[in-house]
């Protein structure tokens, strides 16, 4: 009993990940994802004084 | 005591990991499959020339911060990828791993294993400079320090990019002075900056003991004599907490027959017992 609700527990926790990802890419969160990575970050490299 | 068919099995597992780290380091650097919008759960710069995927921890940065929406798309990855593979990503496709792992191998007679405390440091960084930092100054601070941008992007772009080389200052030495010492440091020691730096490993870590893929031990066949422990880049003794945090699930431990990775969905939560400093044995000689 205990271990099977533990097993559905898990499952609705992935099927509520899945669900925030759609949820996000529908916001289109992917794209200020994108739009961010193709910058070159001077951060990353280290540049500024 | 190893016996030959547990060692056969541990040399297939060294070298089907070598293969899914190789494949890692590859896939990470693939340019022309422009998935930058896939935020790919491991330490990979996307700033570097040749990088396939966005940065987890970067694009968390620049959400929370610059960006100012609430990444759900980022964390829901994660959160997938986590309930998956827990910290198995780590040791098994990380390209900044990887590097660790192959420079742990020069043979060097003073190794040795930082102590445990230092695991608690990647916490630190995952709220300070990761969250709370780019929330309050709106820029992605952890990327500042970060040796992996420093490797992947840090030393490629000013060769590549002359007009970048007058920007080099204080900034750049910094990182360049974290990137040597992590260098030198996993020479000398496994996964220094896994071990107390990541971030990512840091939130991966949370689902170590509840994730599909997971490292268990048969409780009936361990003796608890510690055989796995010596192995572990961790210095973990797993017999003593399946699913601890730290563990990458790279199976070192498998010279113990007892030890076995597990796929399925879970129906308990692992371990849990809290190890002592004795048994987290960073006094122990790592073996090469």
């Amino acid at each position: 009993m205990r271990k099977s609700l533990f097993r559905s527990l898990w499952f609705i926790l992935l099927v509520i990940a899945l669900s925030i990802v759609v949820f996000g890419a529908k916001r289109g969160e992917w794209k200020k994802i994108k739009t961010n990575a193709e910058y070159i970050c001077t951060s990353c490299i280290g540049l500024g004084k | 005591m190893v016996s030959r068919r547990v060692q056969s099995y541990q040399n297939k597992i060294a070298k089907l990991r070598a293969f899914s780290q190789t494949l890692g380091l590859v896939l990470t650097n693939l340019y022309y499959l422009h998935l930058r919008w896939l935020p790919f759960p491991v330490m990979n710069c996307y700033a570097c020339p040749l990088a396939t995927f966005a940065c987890p921890i970067g694009s968390l940065q620049f959400a929370i911060g610059a960006g100012g929406f609430f990444p759900f798309y980022l964390l829901g990855i994660i959160l997938f990828s986590g309930l998956l593979f827990g910290r198995i990503t780590c040791g098994w496709l990380c390209p900044f791993g990887f590097i660790q792992d192959l420079l742990y191998k020069i043979p060097l007679k003073k190794k040795f294993r930082l102590p445990a405390f230092v695991s608690y440091g990647k916490y630190l960084f995952l709220l300070v400079f990761v969250l709370f930092l780019p929330i309050l100054l709106h820029d992605p601070i952890f990327c500042k320090i970060c040796p992996v941008g420093t490797m992947e992007a840090g030393i490629p772009w000013p060769i590549l990019e002359p007009s970048f080389r007058a920007l080099l200052g204080w900034l750049y030495a910094l990182k360049l002075t974290i990137l040597v010492g992590i260098v030198i440091l996993a020479i000398f020691t496994p996964r220094p900056f896994c071990k107390g730096m990541c971030p990512l490993g840091a939130l991966l870590s949370f689902f170590n003991r509840f994730s599909f893929l997971r490292v268990q031990v048969k409780e009936e066949a361990c003796k608890k004599c510690a055989l796995c422990a010596e192995p572990c880049p961790q210095g973990l003794m797993i017999y003593e907490d399946e699913g601890h945090p730290d563990c990458i699930g790279c199976m070192e431990c498998k010279v113990c027959p007892a030890v076995e990775m597990k796929a399925g969905i879970p129906d308990r939560l692992l371990g849990g017992k809290k190890q002592s400093k004795t048994e987290r044995i960073s006094d122990i000689q790592p073996k090469l």
